[in-house]
This record gives structure tokens, sequence and C-alpha cells, in this order.
């Protein structure tokens, strides 16, 4: 074991130190030949000049001499791979035309799909949404609603699916913090609420199940951002009163910077949810959400609250009839992405056909460029260089490509997530997502992908073919016959032939995207202006007050 | 040239070792000293004994070191190490076992 690591280490220190151990070897050649020369001035008393004459000629070719010794160091596979790669690196500097479209063509691939990678990545596959389900009313496959105090407590009390259960009631309200009152978003939450998520304040205390008492003093956790705003500094919010739609309400917690809402919902403020004593079935507008205990799935949760739904719903038959009515439940993650969610599915399928198109017509202009150098290549491998050594040549060159292409896509990446995220539909945590170090193993994954194909696709072409009548023909006339550029002119045409349909499939899938996110609502709502107006009920109790002002 | 013996594959390491067993010595002093010991029927090529001097060196039978030579000049010496001695030891059995074989053969009428 530590030997291997010791040859190892040896290895890269023959690779590294190169030059040094070169002099160190040539200082060694050195004496040895002066030795020698010297030996054979003494015992055949030769003259110095011949003597060294000699010595050099016993002693071989110092350069073939120097070969077979970095071929011992073990080095050799990875002098061919920096030779390879600074052949590859000439190559493509000597043709820039060709390499500035593969490059540029290849940075717009793996930049959508990195930029989209990550939308997905921190949208989609929100590891916050795990094991977390929303519980809905159904009475058919597409009506849902949503749940009033009689279910919620109902749940809390029978439920055996859930390790934490909580309601949320969002609505919009006048706020205050001392100064002028304006219109925010309020989401009353209760304890569980907050515990189902796993979120807690990183100021103050969260809500505790005593601040859901109807009567106890009223109370609120704050967002970070309305924290600073009321208050100038989170840091001293804690204890402080805001006015919630004329009710005074004291801030015991602040909510982490980057949570700006919860279940999907946002909100500036979270008062303590005091729910009273139901007296009929209604009203309904409760968001409850559930987190499943250790061995329960949301099958099992279905079939529990089905059970549940039975028992409770018939005591309050008197103020709902509706008895097909389940209470049922979904995964979170579903019920707060929804059609965006599939929206963002569509527009990966999108974004990786493009990528398809890039790496095709990448591959197809390697294809075109190798069979320009077709004489180059058969002079190689009638001078002796094996397959695998032009498919190495070939696919050093294409990962090049790639890797420049992919530092590319990076920026572009960068940027085309900027853009979604200003254009793209609303989603939860979106404007979070960001390039991070998944985002970068991503693109170098697609840019080795795409690199191997792009190198050992036209190899695979050339191979097939015999290539001595190839070097005939390229004997006879210079530059490429006509027969060969008939042959490249027909690869173009087919390479334009097979991306075309992908184009046109991508263009239509992102087309459709585009009419998703704006269907018609069917009238024309430009000259309508609304105002929305809150009433603190507290200041305008009853509909005859509201119906005054 | 023609009277000299073309060295058998994987003999020279047993070679090398040999000449190291009685003391450390610089490159020109090993060549020297198998053309004497062999009656100068052996000439290592020397495009050979550098690139096995540095493989049996990476293999860890073998120490270099700088130092200065009688002569008075800086010169790298290979030292033998012990497991080096041990692969000595097992090479040269190894090779009795296998020359006594071949004459065994040739005797043969």
């Amino acid at each position: 074991m530590s030997h291997w690591l010791r040859r190892l280490t040896r290895r890269f220190r023959a690779f590294g130190h190169r030059e040094i151990l070169d002099r160190e070897l040539a200082d060694e050649v050195r004496l040895h030949i002066q030795l020698e020369a010297e030996d054979l001035m003494r015992t055949r008393g030769l003259a110095p000049e011949e003597a060294r004459r000699q010595a050099l000629i016993r002693f071989g070719g110092v350069d073939r001499f120097t070969e077979a010794h970095h071929d011992a160091r073990g080095v050799r596979w990875l002098e061919e791979l920096l030779q390879d790669f600074r052949y590859a690196v000439r190559g493509l500097l000597h043709s820039p035309g060709f390499s500035i479209s593969a490059v540029s063509i290849l940075a717009l691939g793996i930049g959508a799909s990195t930029a989209v990678f990550s939308a997905v990545n921190t949208v989609l596959l929100d590891p916050n949404y795990d094991h977390l389900v929303r519980i809905y009313q159904q009475n058919s496959p597409t009506n849902l609603w949503t749940l009033s105090t009689v279910d919620f407590r109902a749940i809390e009390a029978q439920q055996r699916s859930f390790s934490a259960v909580g309601a949320l009631r969002s609505g919009e309200v006048a706020l205050s913090a001392g100064g002028e009152p304006r219109r925010a978003q309020s989401g009353w939450a209760t304890a569980g609420f907050f515990r189902a998520l796993g979120v807690g304040p990183v100021l103050g205390r969260g809500i505790e199940p005593s601040d859901e008492i109807v009567g106890a003093p009223p109370v609120a956790v704050i967002g970070y951002r309305f924290a600073v705003q009321a208050f100038g500094d989170d840091t001293n919010a804690v204890g402080r009163s805001i006015t919630i739609d004329g009710v005074v309400h004291v801030v015991i917690g602040v909510l982490p910077a980057d949570i700006n809402e919860l279940a999907g919902r946002g909100a500036q403020i979270w008062p303590a949810l005091q729910l009273r004593r139901p007296e009929r079935r209604g009203p309904f507008g409760l968001l409850v959400i559930g987190r499943l205990a250790q061995n329960a799935t949301v099958e099992s949760a279905k079939q529990d609250l089905a059970g549940l739904s039975e028992r409770i719903f018939p005591e309050w038959a008197a103020s709902f009839q509706d008895r097909s009515a389940r209470l049922t439940p979904y995964a979170l993650r579903t019920a707060v992405l929804g059609a965006s969610g599939q929206m963002l599915g569509l527009f990966s399928a999108a974004v990786a056909l493009v990528l398809l198109i890039a790496v095709a017509n990448v591959a197809s202009l390697m294809l075109v460029r190798v069979t320009g150098r077709g004489r180059e290549i058969a002079l190689r491998t009638v001078l002796g260089a094996t397959r695998g050594r032009l498919l190495r040549l070939l696919v050093t060159e294409s990962l090049t490509l790639a890797a420049v292409g992919a530092l590319a896509g990076i920026a572009v990446g960068s940027l085309a997530l900027r853009a979604l995220v200003a254009i793209g539909p609303h989603l939860p945590r979106l404007n979070e997502a960001r390039l991070d170090g998944r985002a970068v193993a991503f693109a170098a994954g697609l840019a080795l992908l795409a690199g191997l194909v792009m190198g050992a696709y036209p190899v695979m072409f050339l191979l097939r073919r015999d290539l001595a009548p190839r070097l005939r023909e390229g004997e006879r006339t210079v530059g490429a016959g006509r027969r060969t550029q008939l042959i490249r002119g027909g690869f173009v045409v087919a390479e334009f032939a097979l991306s075309l349909p992908l184009l046109a499939g991508a263009g239509l899938l992102l087309n459709s995207f585009l009419r998703l996110s704006r269907v018609d609502p069917g009238f024309d709502f430009r000259p309508i202006l609304t105002v929305r107006v809150s009433l603190p009920s507290t200041r305008y109790p009853g509909d005859s007050a509201i119906s005054e002002y | 040239m023609d009277d000299r013996a073309d060295l058998l594959q994987g003999t020279l390491d047993l070679l090398i070792l040999k000449t190291l067993v009685l003391g450390p010595l610089h490159g020109w002093a090993i060549s020297k000293r198998l053309r004497q010991l062999s009656d100068e029927v052996l000439d290592v090529g020397q495009g050979s004994l550098y690139p096995a001097l540095y493989r049996l060196e990476d293999q860890g039978w073998i120490r270099a070191e700088w130092g200065t030579s009688p002569e008075g000049r800086r010169a790298k010496f290979y030292t033998l190490t012990a497991a080096g001695r041990k692969q000595f030891a097992a090479e040269r059995s190894q090779w009795r076992l296998f020359s006594t074989a071949v004459e065994q053969v040739l005797k043969a009428t």
C-alpha cells in the first residue's frame, strides 16, 4: 500500500519536476562520458579528443537514451496527453472560425441546461418538501378546497399518521409599526405549522400552543424583511408592538432572512392563529399541512384521514350536507408547485433538446473538419499511429472545445438563470436559484459527455474507411479532391436536415411554454383598474358598517 | 561489438544488484565493474543502464544520493536497500535454477 503510494508520488514528481530530473540525468550522463573518456585515455593511451568521441559512441544516442529513461519513469502517457492537448489547442487556434462557432454553440447549450438545472434543483427538488403533505377536502377528482376549524381540530385530536400538523389562514391586513398603516400579507399560523415545516425564528421565540388559546395576548412572528423595514434592524424587533387590523400584537420572533413564504404562501408577518370554538362546520379557509410520521406514507395517511372523515362529518351534517367529501392528503410539493412545476418540467425538456441540437451540431462540424483533414490522418496512420492514438488525439481536441464551451456556458448560464428568474413563472424559491457547486459539476459533466460524443463520432466514420486510397488521392491533388468535397458538402446538408426538426421541436416546446404562461382571460382587462381596501373588522364591525364605508 | 553478449531480459537487474552488494557505486562505476567482472564480455548498453537504475529505485531496491566520487567529482551514488538485498538473493537463486536447467538441456545428447 505504502509502496504504491510512494511510487505514485514518484510518478507525479517525475512529471512535475521533469526539468530537474532531466538536468540531474544530464549531469549523470556527462559524468559518465567524462569518466569513460579518461578511462580510455589511461588504458589505451588515446588522445583526449578521440577518447571523448569513443566514449560518446559507446554510450549510444543521448536522445534515444533520454526517451528510454522517460519510459522508465512511467509518465509517458501523461506527457503524451500534454502533447495532445498542446496539439489540440494549436489546431483550434489555427481555425478560429470553427473554434468560435463550436464554442458558442456549446456555451449556449451547456449554459441553458445549467441554468434550468439550477432552477429545477432549487424549486422541484427542494428537500424541504420531503415528508410534507397538504390536506384538502375533496369530493371529486378536481374539486378540492380548504379546511375548517372543525376539521383541523378533529385531525389534531385523532390522526395517527403525522408527527406534526398545523394550520395557516392567510389574508390581507392593514399593518402598522407605529407609522402609517399599509397593506400587507399576513399568515396566521399555529405552533404546529412551524413545527411541521421545521422552520423556527432566528431571533426570539416561535409561536407556542399557549399563544393559540382564545384570549391569550396577541403575538406575532415577523419576516426578516419587514423587521428591517419597520425597525431598521432585525435585532431590536423582538418585544416591539405592531398593529394588525387595529389590534396590537407583540413581536416575539424574527424568521431567517431567506424565508419569505411558508408552504407556498407569502407573508410579511405570521401572527398566532387563535381558533374560536366552532358552532358549525364552516367557515373553511384553513391551509392544513402535516409532516408524515416515521412509517407513514401519503397512501396510509389517506386511509387514516378517510376513516376520520367518516367519523366526523356525520356529526356536523346539520351545517354541511356533502356526504362524499373526504379529507385527502397531497404531497406538499405537488400542492405548492402545481402547474408551474409542470411548466418548469416542460421547459427542462425544451432545453435538453437545445443541448442535444448543440452537441449534434458541433459533432457534425467536427466531422466536416476531420474529413477535411483526411490526408493528415491517413498519413499519421501510415506512419504508425494506432487507432487508439488517433481517437485520443481527436477526443482530446473535442474535450478541449467542450471545456472552453463549459466555461463560457457557466457564464451564459448565470445570465440565463437571472433571465429565467425575471421572466419565468412565479415559483417558490425560484429567486433563490444560484449557480452553485452542483450546477458547475453538472456543467462539467455535460461538457465531458459532449466532448466524448463529439470526438468519437467523427472517428467512427473515419476508421471505417480504407485510408490508402485517401492518401493516394491526397498525393495526386493538392488539398481536397472533388469527391471529398462532395462528400463533405453532403455531410453539411445532412447536418442541417437532422438538426432542423430538432430545432423546430424545441421552438414549439418553448412556444407552448410561453402560451401556457399567457392564457387569455377572455376579456380585455387593460382599461380596468382594481383597488382593494382592507377594512379592520374591529373598527368596521358587521356588513352594514362595511357597506357604509 | 560482436564478441560481447547481449544481456538476457531481466538479468541486468540481477547484475546491477550484484555490483552494489559490495557497496555504493555511481553509474559509470557500475558499468565499469560489470565489464571488469565479466572480462569485457558484458557491456551494458548505457541506454538501458540508467533506465534500469531508475526502475530499481522505483521498486525501492536501491537508493540514490548525490555525493563526491573518489576522483573528486559530484556523482549520484546508488546504494542497495534491505529490500534490494532480499530481492538480490531471490533473483540469484532463481537465476541459478534457470541456468542449471538450460545447461542440462544443452548437455543432453
